[in-house]
């Protein structure tokens, strides 16, 4: 078969209503309809040719991963349930399910598709819904549930694999022929139905869509006053502009203080409580002095601060190549900015240059 | 895309073309087809697809809370940043050899990579 060579103008003029369709499968906060999802579930098995599952809907994918927990060490079950699941979660069936719609599909439209038009429709369909999806929600959730529980790992994410799925489903649209398409479109109307799922031989744990999810108007997950994300069984993740946070820095707001906010280890999240704060607050707070300043605002502003119990500590104020500001410690013998930064890189001042370019 | 000569950033890693290649430096196997540069531990990732370069990290007279990597680039290939938001943008490395050093900071405990 020849490659398709580019979209007609009427395949063109859908790609963005289909997009915005995926979009909402992808931010939908709908509560599962349980019998649509669990047919769905029972057709995704059988394409697969594995055996009708028992399924288990939860509320939230953290009460999946606990359940999962607790059936594999045996806890809070009987015992020969507890050892009967035991044996059958050792099969995770991820690889096995998935096996068609990850390498194999990918190939199908690489040898289908001109390369051009390949990238085209990601670039409209697979890189918008990525940003939505993929690199916000699905990589905070990802990020939370790995901090706060003994990590399951899935493949398979519902109505949030809304990237994927739709540049596959636009190239069938337009001509593509999917090899083992009952799989592919089984797990569609997975993705349509369901919040994540973890499947296992003869079991799956399916997760209900989350209660809430707000952004910011670059469409990163954020919320000054609650939960970015927000499942009905009340596990949350909190975020600013993008980047996950304590819960307590939104729900208890005088627990933040500039203290924690300049010691903060991880250097992300050291900025984003500075920016809930502020930095006004921040600089105030801890009685901060200009060292020194660099007429250039990357190469930064070297202060010195009182923290409480601590004592006086030199940062370097800096602004990065993504027009962030950061704080970062240095040590008390620093006496210019310049010189902070050639120290930060292991280097002496005189083997130091200032990057050509800085993203 | 962005380009350089001799020096340049990406978030915490500053880069540096080197003309002679040190002693001590240990080869790193890609992951999934690319080279980990910079890791992140929320997987915000600075990568480089293995095919075009060989990554390597030195292992002797790295200063405390160090890391410092090297790049031997076999062909034009971009160091890319795995994060959806607030992504440091791609830079083009042209072939050559390159040193990696990744940023550390201090504590009144001693000095610490950088984390994010």
């Amino acid at each position: 078969m020849q490659k398709i060579e580019k979209l007609t103008k009427e395949q063109e003029e859908y790609l963005p209503v289909f997009r915005d369709e995926w979009l909402k499968v992808g931010l939908s906060t709908e509560a599962v309809d349980r019998d649509a999802s669990t047919a769905a579930i029972k057709r995704l098995y059988a394409a697969g040719g594995c055996a009708e599952p028992d399924v288990l809907h939860f509320e939230s994918p953290a009460q999946c991963i606990l359940a999962i927990n607790m059936l594999r060490n045996g806890e809070g079950s009987r015992a020969n349930l507890g050892a009967n699941l035991g044996a059958n979660l050792g099969a995770n069936l991820g690889a096995n399910l998935r096996d068609n719609l990850g390498a194999n599909l990918r190939d199908n439209l690489r040898d289908n598709l001109r390369d051009n038009l390949g990238a085209n429709l990601w670039d409209n369909l697979g890189a918008n819904l990525w940003d939505n999806l993929e690199a916000n929600l699905k990589a905070n959730l990802w990020d939370n549930l790995g901090d706060n529980l003994k990590y399951e790992s899935t493949y398979f994410w519902g109505g949030m694999d809304a990237n994927w799925l739709a540049w596959a489903e636009f190239a069938e649209k337009i001509g593509v022929q999917i090899e083992k398409h009952e799989h592919f479109h089984a797990y569609i109307d997975y993705a349509k139905t369901s919040g994540m799922g973890y499947f296992y031989e003869g079991i799956a744990f399916v997760s209900d869509r989350p209660e809430t999810i707000k952004k910011d108007d670059e469409t990163r997950l954020h919320c000054e006053n609650g939960p970015a994300i927000r499942y009905r069984d009340g596990y949350s993740v909190y975020c600013w502009h993008g980047q996950n946070i304590p819960a307590d820095w939104i729900e208890n707001k005088s627990s933040l203080t500039a203290q924690t906010a300049i010691t903060w280890e991880n250097v992300e999240q050291r900025r984003a409580a500075s920016e809930i704060l502020g930095w006004d607050v921040i600089l105030n707070e801890l009685n901060a002095r200009t060292i020194n300043k660099d007429v250039d605002p990357e190469v930064g502003e070297l202060l010195e601060v009182d923290i409480p119990d601590i004592g006086t500590e030199r940062f370097l104020r800096v602004r990065c190549g993504t027009n962030r500001q950061f704080a970062i410690p240095v040590p008390p013998e620093m006496n210019t900015a310049l010189q902070s930064q050639a120290w930060m890189v292991g280097l002496t001042p005189s083997d130091f240059q200032k990057p050509e370019v800085r993203t | 895309m962005k380009t350089f000569k001799d020096f340049a950033a990406q978030g915490e890693a500053f880069i540096r073309r080197i003309d002679a290649r040190p002693d001590g430096l240990a080869e790193i196997a890609p992951t999934n087809g690319k080279h980990i540069v910079a890791h992140s531990e929320t997987g915000h990732h600075h990568v480089m697809d293995a095919g075009s370069a060989t990554l390597l990290e030195r292992t002797t007279d790295v200063p405390e809370g160090m890391n410092i990597l090297h790049l031997i680039v076999k062909e034009p290939t971009a160091l890319e940043h795995l994060r959806g938001h607030d992504t440091h943008e791609p830079i083009m490395f042209a072939p050559g050899e390159y040193e990696v050093r990744l940023q550390r900071e201090y504590t009144p405990e001693g000095y610490r990579r950088v984390a994010d």
